[in-house]
């Protein structure tokens, strides 16, 4: 039940649509969204596949609670093999469009092959086509949303496109949906160009049922809608800060990234802070915060639309910026901030407009920048290399003239939209780079959060917050506190979020919602919708299950036990300031006992074992 | 001794609008408690979930002794987090 049971499977060689039935015996194993569509890209794809080849598939993907009128029911993913990382890719977003695919009658799209020329892919409810993308290949994926709202004369269309980065080969791509959500890691985006798939526009007038028990869903939604609205966390801090609120607690504690991670603590944190951005600007006395914003069915809320000053150089002459928009999240703070050494909150929410505007990471891109910006100042980099952009720490108008090339795929802006792996290895610093099996570190410097280390360390898609977000129990003390920096029990610690947020991850509902709802508000959710068989017991060890299933699915492309493990300076150069100073991550305490408690090899390899035991074999 | 205090995210309102940036500097004795200055400051003790000194996490338990030394930072937010 939730289900709709229905796939849509598009073979772009071919340019064919065709219904096909969804694998409930595999939907039992692996619930839906990032578990369930694994379980297919596993199935179909050789691991060792070259992620831009036509080989290579891309699953949009909803859980059975998205659509529904579960609080943060508005989820969808996109898995794929990775070009950035050669890893398995798994890009989760908000806003309207996984509702929208629900409401069509699809619980998930496959795309296989490659178009022979740029196409984009129309639905509405069971009828599913290929168009021309002719006129939108080339152009932003805000221009992209615009075309086709007016193509369709459909104001409720709901859009999901790549901008101009993924068509140039930027290697970390996003897919923007519903103007600023965005499929943001991993390159998903290039993936999707690769296949000449421009663009996903869905119209669903169906509803979304198939609700196993409708009374005792609609209690469990309204409990669990209580539980939110009381937490101060998701009833008043996040919808009133958003994931900006961070920016000082973190910098405080002295774990935020700065100037590539040389440093833990940035002297400008308070400036382009969540509590900044509610300060009336000197110039034109607005605050940069217009309102907060929610995704579909959302009851938290912590989405932020903003404004530029329109006298900023950024736009100055750019009218198109000068409305509100998806502003800054904790996230594209610090990668344009901290870690390029950038204090200015209008340039920051315009590159961040960017990112939205032309789909790409901007974690991996202000990484990328900022590990450029060290290879300039050490003398790796030079004028000639950058197109006489002078990529130095802190120079904002630098940061804004990168931004925008790599929006474009023009100048220097090629190289960047490498990645830093392959941009610092390319000029003969690859210890610059500041990634996990290739993809750049969010915003916890692990030297003083030790259990993310280990996180990032063993994630699955490369370094990421949200495969096993300890900061929660490390730094805010939710649901209980545990000291940073020491390791021990944070290898238990690192499964059990790792476990839990896979879950989560593929049931439709955002993983925010677990700063206030445990495993006990959502399982009576997803067992009244799905069945009683989804105990928290077997949320969790679906969950366990899902991200065994990703491991193998590395370990067969290729990747090793020896992939898990940070970049030398976290590990030998010790924090210089705050609580953490003269600490180094300590990953070898962590690891092995990790690797225990996996059931895996002393390599880091799952057993048969363990495998067996979880139906993976 | 003199400490420096700073507020954040809701809290932000118990400090006058100049100082919200910065904090504001207080001068006490070597008796004085993370909760008296709360109180002192007006902010809510029982919504006080992050408590800061120097960066480091102060138990709840303790924060009715006398754990400051001179120039001590004190950073208090109500319960907040993010992603």
């Amino acid at each position: 039940m939730a289900w709709t049971r229905n796939i849509l499977r598009i073979n772009l060689t071919t340019l064919s649509c065709k219904k096909e039935p969804l694998n409930m015996e595999w939907a039992g194993q692996y619930l839906g969204q990032r578990g369930l569509a694994t379980k297919y890209l596993t199935e179909e794809i050789d691991p060792k596949v070259a992620p831009l080849s036509p080989e290579n598939k891309l699953i949009m993907t909803t859980g059975p609670l998205t659509g529904t009128m579960a609080s943060t029911a508005g989820r969808y993913s996109v898995v794929t093999k990775s070009p950035l990382t050669g890893a398995i890719a798994c890009s989760n977003s908000g806003g309207f469009i996984g509702m929208e695919f629900k409401n069509a009658g699809w619980d998930m799209i496959i795309f296989e092959g490659k178009a022979p020329y740029p196409v984009y892919l129309y639905i509405e409810n069971e009828q599913a086509e290929l168009l021309s993308a002719d006129e939108i290949w080339g152009k932003t994926a805000w221009a992209t949303d615009e075309w086709l709202h007016n193509q369709h004369q459909d104001p409720l269309l709901r859009i999901a496109t790549i901008g101009r980065s993924a068509e140039k080969g930027c290697l970390f791509a996003a897919i923007i949906n519903d103007l600023h959500r965005a499929a943001g890691r991993s390159g998903v985006g290039t993936v999707m160009a690769s296949k000449n798939l421009k663009a996903v526009a869905v119209r669903g007038t169906k509803g979304v049922g198939n609700i196993k028990d409708p009374a005792a869903f609609m209690k469990a939604v309204n409990d669990g809608k209580k539980v939110l609205a009381e937490n101060p966390v998701t009833g008043e801090g996040l919808p009133t800060y958003g994931t900006q609120v961070l920016m000082n607690v973190i910098n405080e504690v002295g774990a935020m990234p700065t100037r590539n991670m040389q440093e833990v603590q940035f002297e400008g944190a308070e400036k382009i802070s969540g509590e900044a951005m509610h300060e009336p600007r000197p110039t034109d006395g607005k605050p940069n915060l217009v309102t907060n914003a929610g995704c579909f069915a959302c009851t938290i809320a912590c989405g932020r639309i903003s404004t530029i000053d329109n006298g900023h150089f950024s736009i100055q002459h750019k009218p198109q910026y000068f409305g509100a928009s998806g502003g800054l999240e904790y996230e594209s703070a610090w990668a344009f901030g901290s870690d390029t050494g950038v204090d200015d909150l209008d340039a920051l929410t315009y590159v961040n407009f960017l990112c939205n505007e032309d789909g790409m990471d901007p974690i991996t891109l202000g990484s990328t920048i900022a590990a450029a910006m060290e290879m300039f100042e050490q003398g790796n980099l030079n004028l000639e290399d950058t197109g006489g952009l002078e990529l130095r720490f802190g120079s904002t108008k630098t940061l804004v003239e990168i931004v925008e090339l790599t929006a474009r795929g023009e100048g220097f802006g090629k190289e960047i939209g490498l990645g830093s792996k392959r941009l610092c290895e390319k000029y003969g610093r690859p210890e610059l780079s500041m990634t996990v099996k290739g993809q750049e570190f969010p915003a916890y410097d692990p030297r003083g959060i030790q259990g993310m280390g280990l996180a990032y360390a063993t994630s699955n898609r490369g370094a990421c917050h949200l495969r096993g977000y300890t900061v929660s129990s490390e730094v805010m003390g939710i649901p209980e506190k545990t000291d940073p920096l020491v390791t021990e029990g944070k290898a238990e610690l690192v499964k059990a979020f790792q476990d839990a947020t896979a879950a989560v991850d593929s049931s439709g509902l955002c993983v925010f919602s677990t700063f206030a709802w445990s495993m006990a508000d959502i399982a009576p959710q997803i067992q009244a919708a799905c069945g009683d068989e989804w105990t928290m017991e077997a949320l969790l060890e679906a969950g366990e299950r899902i991200w065994n299933l990703e491991r193998k699915f590395n370990m067969d492309a290729g990747l090793r036990g020896a992939d898990d493990t940070l970049p030398k300076r976290l590990l030998k150069e010790a924090a210089k300031t705050g609580p953490a100073a003269g600490h180094v991550n300590d990953l070898h305490k962590m690891l092995p006992e990790y690797y225990q408690l996996r059931g895996w090899s002393q390599d880091g390899v799952p057993t048969k074992e363990i495998l067996n035991r979880l139906g993976i074999i | 001794m003199k400490i420096t205090v700073k507020l954040f995210a809701s809290f932000r309102q118990y400090l006058p609008v100049e100082n919200r940036a910065e904090g504001i500097s207080m001068q006490i004795n070597e008796s004085t408690t993370p909760h008296q200055i709360l109180k002192q400051l007006k902010v809510p003790i029982d919504q006080a979930h992050l408590l800061l000194v120097n960066g480091s996490f102060i138990e709840p338990e303790k924060r009715d002794q006398s754990i400051f030394k001179n120039n001590d930072i004190l950073a208090v937010w109500p319960a907040v987090a993010g992603g």
